[in-house]
């Protein structure tokens, strides 16, 4: 591994640890206001807890890459040219060993832009979701889904809409009665 | 007994149950074809829709759906050389060489056939065992099954992989997401923030929905793409029957294996990709033809097919008993006995324990059914790998919202989803476990009203009970010989970093799929 990807690994967990022991600080913090009636015997182990624990990895990831910079600046070889060719091998080497379908690779080796549609496409369901509704927001998503990411004809993505649609409507008002999001515009969308 | 086994079988058997195993299995079998959607995604986005039926229906439909997603994983392995399942690994080795050799449909007939065995050994074992253990857990008190919850989040240091630290960052958080809402003996809101929606608490569906089920809607919106890439074309489905009768002749082997899966199935956090794995190995330790293995031997095809579904039975144990959930899988389970109203420990041993056994009726007739449905809609199961992602999205999104919305229907249950999905993913992408979080989320209440209960009947007497000491210790002995095993195989891990070969890395990609 080098100093570069060592990097890269461990400072996300570096920015993790510190989001759970602001969240375990301040659960402790905001424990302290309650009234003693109140039982906070385990919430406070559980922030205690965590606080030791997110305390631990922080402490331990910092001293990991402190050595590894120190190891690195003693080397003196290895400049970012010779660490960025390294990096661009491993997944060379590592081609026919590395699933394709592992999740973290699929969410590491995703280009930016697809990352950028996918969350667009989210957020633009949510949102038709809030205005229109469940079917109207179904019906968007699968249609517009189907022809830009996936590519397919006009004709089987109407049909696979409608059909999705469809069940939907039959399987939420007519079979179980489970009530769907309304939209603030579409009521009953 | 014999009344409360027949009563469970007799709940089992009634036409509307009987429909919802049909369905639980058909969408069991879809989920174990396709990759990525493991048996505790599937759990998670079919778990509101148990909601209005009754126990016994709702178990059936949930156990049903899960028991045959392991089964089907091995008909892509057998097939297709792909896991469809990280549990059906194994069955790759022996069972996609014979499929190149044209003898796809024997190596069909053979590792569902030992699934089928290897489940039905695991059923009677967790029968004589919820037998066998009622009058122990009848004995347990308040205290001893606060120390017992205690034992299961003392697990979660296996469950945690290679950081103990990780694991138990997120048990913290877990319990304290567990701990927001009313306080259960004062009645004073907790870490609400001035919201009513938080007055309840934080519902476990959403948050399992979105932990398990949006990272994977998520993942497959990524890489857009189907399984297979290659046809199943005039690939050879004939000679099943040979297959079958050559897992009934190999049943020393189905023996061997079923205990091995049954017995590492119990304990929690070990779970199925170390199960198959061992199990091989003794298959190949005790073969008249170890050299076959890995081009095609029926009894390593057998050994991986009833390990398999073995310790899935094998993991229904703690769950029911102590309320112990192994895995993910069980975790999400051990969420839907809550959610169906029915209590693990000494509730399903007692007043409930017709439904227990109806338990294990499903686990046995879902088995059976399985394999004989796999074996007749081999071809057309195969076709769905060829299903493109953007073509599935759709319907899985909608499982998303719906499955979200239907806990409260609340708009706060779909941020709580989203806020979920957000952190499996960002657990998924940088290597943070997610189990430990959805096991401390389901057993934080748990904890909390045992505590209370001790609390309030024997004040603090109970730390001094023999079976509080006893639990104490091994919930002491289980961190101690965890972290220590944690240790050992991270310095065997640098050690072996040189030699490590394609296999190896491949099994251990295979095994961080779940």
């Amino acid at each position: 591994m080098t100093a570069q990807s060592a990097n890269r690994s461990a400072m996300p967990d570096l920015v993790i640890s510190c989001v759970i022991l602001v969240i375990c600080g301040g659960a402790i913090a905001i424990s302290i206001t309650y009234p003693p009636s109140v039982s906070m015997l385990l919430p406070r182990l559980a922030a205690g807890l965590g606080l030791l624990c997110a305390a631990w990895i922080i402490i331990s990831k910092s001293i990991a890459l402190a050595r590894q910079r120190l190891e690195t600046g003693v080397e003196g070889t290895t400049g970012p040219v010779d660490d960025h060719t390294a990096v661009l091998k491993v997944p060379t080497e590592d081609d026919d060993e590395v699933d394709p379908n592992d999740a973290e690779y699929v969410l590491s080796h995703t280009s930016r832009r697809v990352w950028l549609t996918t969350i667009g496409f989210i957020a633009g369901f949510f949102l038709v979701l809030y205005l229109c509704g469940l079917f109207v927001a179904a019906a968007a998503l699968s249609l517009v889904y189907l022809i830009v990411i996936g590519k397919k004809s006009w004709l089987f993505s109407l049909i696979y809409t409608a059909v999705l649609t469809g069940l939907l409507w039959v399987l939420m008002r007519w079979a179980t009665y489970i009530p769907s999001p309304p939209g603030v515009l579409l009521p009953g969308g | 007994m014999i009344d409360v086994i027949m009563s469970g079988l007799g709940q089992v058997l009634q036409w509307e149950t009987l429909g919802l195993m049909v369905c639980g299995m058909l969408i069991g079998f879809v989920v174990g074809i396709l990759p990525g959607l493991g048996g505790a995604v599937a759990l998670a986005l079919l778990l509101p829709f148990t909601f209005a039926m009754e126990p016994v229906q709702g178990l059936v439909f949930l156990l049903s759906m899960w028991i045959v997603t392991t089964t089907a994983g091995d008909i892509t392995s057998v097939l297709f050389g792909i896991p469809g399942e990280a549990t059906s690994a194994a069955a790759v080795l022996d069972g996609y060489p014979m499929t190149k050799k044209g003898q796809g449909g024997r190596a069909l007939g053979t590792v569902l056939t030992s699934s089928a065995l290897g489940l039905i050994f695991g059923a009677i074992v967790l029968g004589v065992f919820i037998t066998v253990i009622r009058p122990l857990v009848l004995l347990l008190g308040p205290p001893e099954f606060f120390m017992l919850v205690l034992l299961g989040l003392a697990f979660v240091v296996t469950l945690a992989g290679k950081s103990p630290a990780k694991g138990m960052a997120m048990v913290s958080l877990g319990l304290l997401v567990s701990y927001v809402g009313s306080d259960p003996s004062a009645g004073v809101p907790r870490f609400t923030f001035d919201q009513m929606y938080l007055w309840s608490g934080i519902e476990l569906i959403p948050v399992v929905v979105g932990l398990f089920g949006g990272a994977e809607v998520l993942q497959l919106m990524l890489t857009r793409s189907s399984i297979a890439s290659g046809p199943l074309g005039d690939t050879k489905l004939t000679g099943t029957m040979r297959g079958v009768a050559d897992a009934l002749r190999h049943w020393p082997v189905v023996l061997r294996s079923s205990s091995i899966g049954v017995v590492i199935g119990m304990l929690p956090g070990l779970g199925g990709t170390v199960a198959q794995w061992i199990s091989y190995g003794q298959a190949r330790q005790s073969s008249k033809n170890p050299d076959q293995f890995g081009k095609g031997a029926v009894d390593g095809l057998v050994a991986a097919g009833a390990t398999n579904n073995a310790k899935d039975a094998g993991s229904l144990i703690p769950t029911i008993a102590f309320g112990i959930p192994g895995g993910a899988a069980t975790a999400v389970l051990l969420g839907g006995f809550l959610v169906l109203g029915v209590n693990p420990g000494q509730d399903m041993l007692t007043t409930q324990l017709d439904v227990t056994f109806s338990m294990v009726w499903t686990v046995v007739i879902a088995g059976i059914l399985g394999v004989i449905l796999a074996l007749a809609l081999v071809r057309p199961l195969a076709a769905l790998t060829k299903i493109s992602g953007p073509v599935l999205t759709p319907i899985l999104f909608m499982f998303l919202v719906i499955g979200a919305y239907t806990t409260n229907n609340s708009w706060g249950d779909l941020f709580v989803m989203i806020g979920a999905s957000v952190l499996g993913v960002v657990c998924l992408r940088w290597d943070w476990p997610r189990v430990p979080f959805l096991l401390a989320l389901v057993l934080g209440k748990l904890l909390e009203q045992y505590l209370n209960l001790s609390n309030t009947m024997f004040g603090s007497d109970w730390l001094t009970r023999p079976g509080v000491i006893i639990v104490g210790v091994i919930v002491v002995a289980t961190l101690f010989l965890s972290i220590r095993s944690v240790r050992r195989d991270h310095r065997a891990r640098i050690a072996n970093e040189p030699t490590e070969g394609p296999r190896t890395r491949v099994i251990q990609t295979i095994g961080r799929k779940k």
